[in-house]
């Protein structure tokens, strides 16, 4: 009795690992070192499909950010920045990193909006460097 | 004591507290020295280049930049503010000797502001830290030749030919030295071990052969030549200033329009202006003057004025009859004078009235090149294989024609024969590279090249095999690494770059290396636009592009090529 209640729970362990992979396979394979994720050719489809989904942890999007980086793949990275500049509104650090995407993306209009917003010092009317 | 532990904690929670919430992002003075740093570039990248020196300026106020940062900031102030740029690229050096772009820079500074002592002091120093480069010595070379010291300009020259680097160009200026440094007859051994088409691409040296050779050894006299009258001067003359001889041959010349003998006085002086105004105002129906004018273009090429000598002979060249060695020369110096399109025409007519006039053919050549006539080039080319006259250099330019007239086996099979050549071996390696990427073969390409060069073709090859093997992004993360991409032959490397930036969405970067690579090679910069378009998926503005550049060379092949992928295909 004991022993069939082991498999059981097995089986139900093993069933729900199985649909975790099934539902986050991209999330999960975002999580390869950054070498190998810059290598892989499947990576920006990977990528735009997680970005594609409306909660996407910030760790997931620096590593998309970074390996975008990697790749020079000024769209994606941006895209990447973008999402975390979403779920950190307040971070200047973040907005440098925005601003410097927009940039290198050579939409140099929006990235000196950003970078001028960014020396008005916070507090004042204006500053927040929302685009 | 209860309430003194209290009171610290409490003390020491207000202090924290404002330091944990700034956790959020750099502080604020450090966000507003990189926005400033952001703001920067982002007017750079604009082209908009006092406003970028200004930002960078403040930013270097606020904080001192150091690194990578400040060699922007020197590059920046190079182009609007060149004073404040010494003292900024000075900052560099000393931070990092390594960093030999800027030294380069800064070098280029001091001759501009005529301070000798500073570019010799910067080339000796990097000579210094980087012993095998030949651009020290090279520099140092250089500032030695502007001063008029010859004799250390060759010993400079010589030591950068051994360098890396340094090759058969470096050797063509030690002849130019020795000649500057009144010692004809090391100058005529110079050249003599010297390739005729080096020593024919560039009219300066051509001038210097010709001068140490008379020298030396004087020569028959050409042909047209020959009807002139030998320099007269008589010890009374020689005797005379400058300013007597100037006087006594123009009143001479009024008396006397066709008159030879004051010709050849004003000849014989230091000053060359008097003697090439005089010839210029001179009577073309004398009967002489064709051979006068050819004398006077000849000391106005020695002296690197090529717009004069162009002035000179563009009447008789144009004339009815004109002797064909006044066209050729007519000819040669248009594409000299960046006019390759007049320049073809010219030499047209030349190498159809004679044929084997080399110099006049290989010019062709060129400027058909030049042009973006490769295939009208490639059949004046492919004739040249086989002369045993023909330098190895054009030899190389055949295997090259043949590349970019899509003949790959044809590229394949003479750049193979070039390959161990020590001179142009390196260059017909890339051009065997370039045949094996264009038949698909990528990887033996590279294997071929072994490791990416700072010469332009093999370059251009290396990274066109990575961008096929690892793609775009590799290929432009290796790009990087080239440390000197200025000067000619880069335009293709340039333009190849742009065009993947464009593809990779680095419009910026892209825009960036467009406008710089119009300011030398417009039309190379407008057909790059055109590949962009056309690879981003905008037909209509690449057919915008190009309609005018065929419009102004219809036989320009490669934007003939674009034009038809411009136009939807009758499948569509």
């Amino acid at each position: 009795m004991r022993r069939w209640l082991v498999w059981v729970l097995l089986a139900l362990v093993a069933g729900e690992a199985g649909v975790f992979l099934w539902k986050n396979g991209d999330v999960v394979s975002l999580s390869r070192p950054a070498d190998a994720l810059a290598a892989d050719p499947r990576f920006a489809e990977t990528a735009h499909r997680v970005l594609a989904q409306p909660d996407v942890t910030r760790r997931v999007l620096e590593r998309i950010a970074d390996v975008a980086a990697r790749r020079s793949d000024s769209a994606l990275q941006l895209q990447a920045i973008t999402r975390i500049a979403a779920v950190a509104p307040g971070d200047r650090h973040v907005q440098l990193r925005l601003a410097e995407a927009l940039r290198r993306h050579g939409r140099l209009d929006d990235a000196a909006v950003l970078y001028r917003a960014l020396l008005t010092p916070p507090g004042v009317p204006g500053a927040g460097g929302s685009q | 004591m209860t309430s003194r532990v209290i009171a610290v904690v409490i003390v020491s929670f207000l202090v924290c507290v404002p330091a944990w919430s700034s956790a959020q992002g750099p502080p604020a003075d450090d966000a507003e020295h990189l926005a400033l740093l952001g703001l920067a570039r982002t007017a750079r990248d604009r082209g908009t280049a006092t406003e970028a020196y200004t930002h960078f300026r403040e930013a270097d106020r606020r904080r001192a930049l150091v690194g990578g940062s400040l060699a922007e900031y020197f590059w920046a102030a190079y182009r609007v503010a060149p004073a404040a740029a010494r003292g900024i690229g000075a900052r560099v050096i000393s931070a990092n000797p390594l960093e030999h772009a800027v030294r380069d820079g800064l070098i280029g500074l001091a001759v501009s502001a005529g301070d000798e002592t500073a570019v010799r002091t910067l080339a000796a120093a990097g000579d210094t830290v980087d012993p095998g480069s030949a651009v020290w010595p090279r520099r140092l070379a250089e500032s030695y030749l502007r001063a008029g010291d010859g004799l250390r300009a060759s010993e400079r020259y010589e030591v950068t030919a051994r360098r890396t680097g340094g090759g058969p160009a470096d050797l063509a200026q030690r002849a130019l030295a020795l000649e500057r440094s009144s010692r004809p007859a090391s100058a005529a051994e110079a050249w003599n071990t010297l390739d005729e088409a080096l020593v024919s691409s560039r009219p300066e040296w051509l001038a210097s052969r010709t001068r140490v050779r008379k020298a030396v050894a004087p020569r028959p006299v050409p042909a047209v030549a020959r009807r002139a009258p030998a320099p007269v001067t008589t010890p009374e003359r020689a005797s005379r200033t400058a300013d007597e001889v100037e006087h006594a041959s123009q009143r001479a010349l009024a008396a006397e329009p066709c008159a030879a003998a004051p010709l050849a006085d004003l000849e014989a002086l230091a000053s060359p202006g008097p003697f090439l105004a005089a010839v210029a105002a001179r009577r073309a129906s004398c009967p002489d003057q064709i051979s006068w004018t050819v004398r006077a273009a000849e000391r106005a090429i020695g002296l690197g004025r090529f717009g004069d000598a162009l002035r000179l002979v563009e009447t008789p060249a144009t004339a009815p009859g004109a002797p064909v060695e006044v066209r050729e020369q007519y000819g040669v110096l248009l594409l000299w004078t960046g006019a390759p399109a007049r320049a073809a025409e010219v030499l047209r007519g030349v190498v159809a009235e004679d044929s084997h006039r080399r110099r006049a053919a290989d010019a062709l050549i060129d400027a058909l090149r030049a042009v973006g006539e490769p295939d009208a080039a490639w059949i004046l080319a492919a004739g040249r294989w086989g002369d045993p006259q023909a330098s190895v250099d054009r030899r190389l330019a055949v295997a090259s024609l043949a590349l970019e007239t899509g003949r790959v086996t044809d590229a394949l099979v003479r750049a193979r024969a070039l390959e161990s050549h020590p001179v142009v071996g390196a260059d017909a390696r890339a051009i065997v590279a370039g045949a094996l990427i264009a038949s698909g073969r990528p990887d033996q390409a590279r294997a071929v090249l072994g490791h990416l060069s700072n010469a332009p073709g093999a370059a251009l090859a290396w990274l066109d095999a990575t961008a096929l093997i690892d793609g775009v992004g590799a290929a432009l993360r290796a790009a990087d690494g080239l440390s000197e991409r200025r000067g000619a032959g880069w335009e293709e490397l340039e333009a190849r770059l742009a065009l993947w930036h464009a593809q990779m969405g680095h419009r910026g970067e892209s825009d960036q290396r467009l406008s710089l690579l119009a300011t030398s090679h417009p039309s190379r910069a407008a057909l790059a636009r055109a590949e962009i378009a056309l690879a981003t998926g905008r037909p209509a503005d690449a057919a915008a592009l190009l309609q005018p550049l065929v419009a102004q060379a219809p036989g320009h092949v490669r934007a003939q090529d674009c034009l038809l992928y411009t136009s939807p295909s009758p499948r569509d």
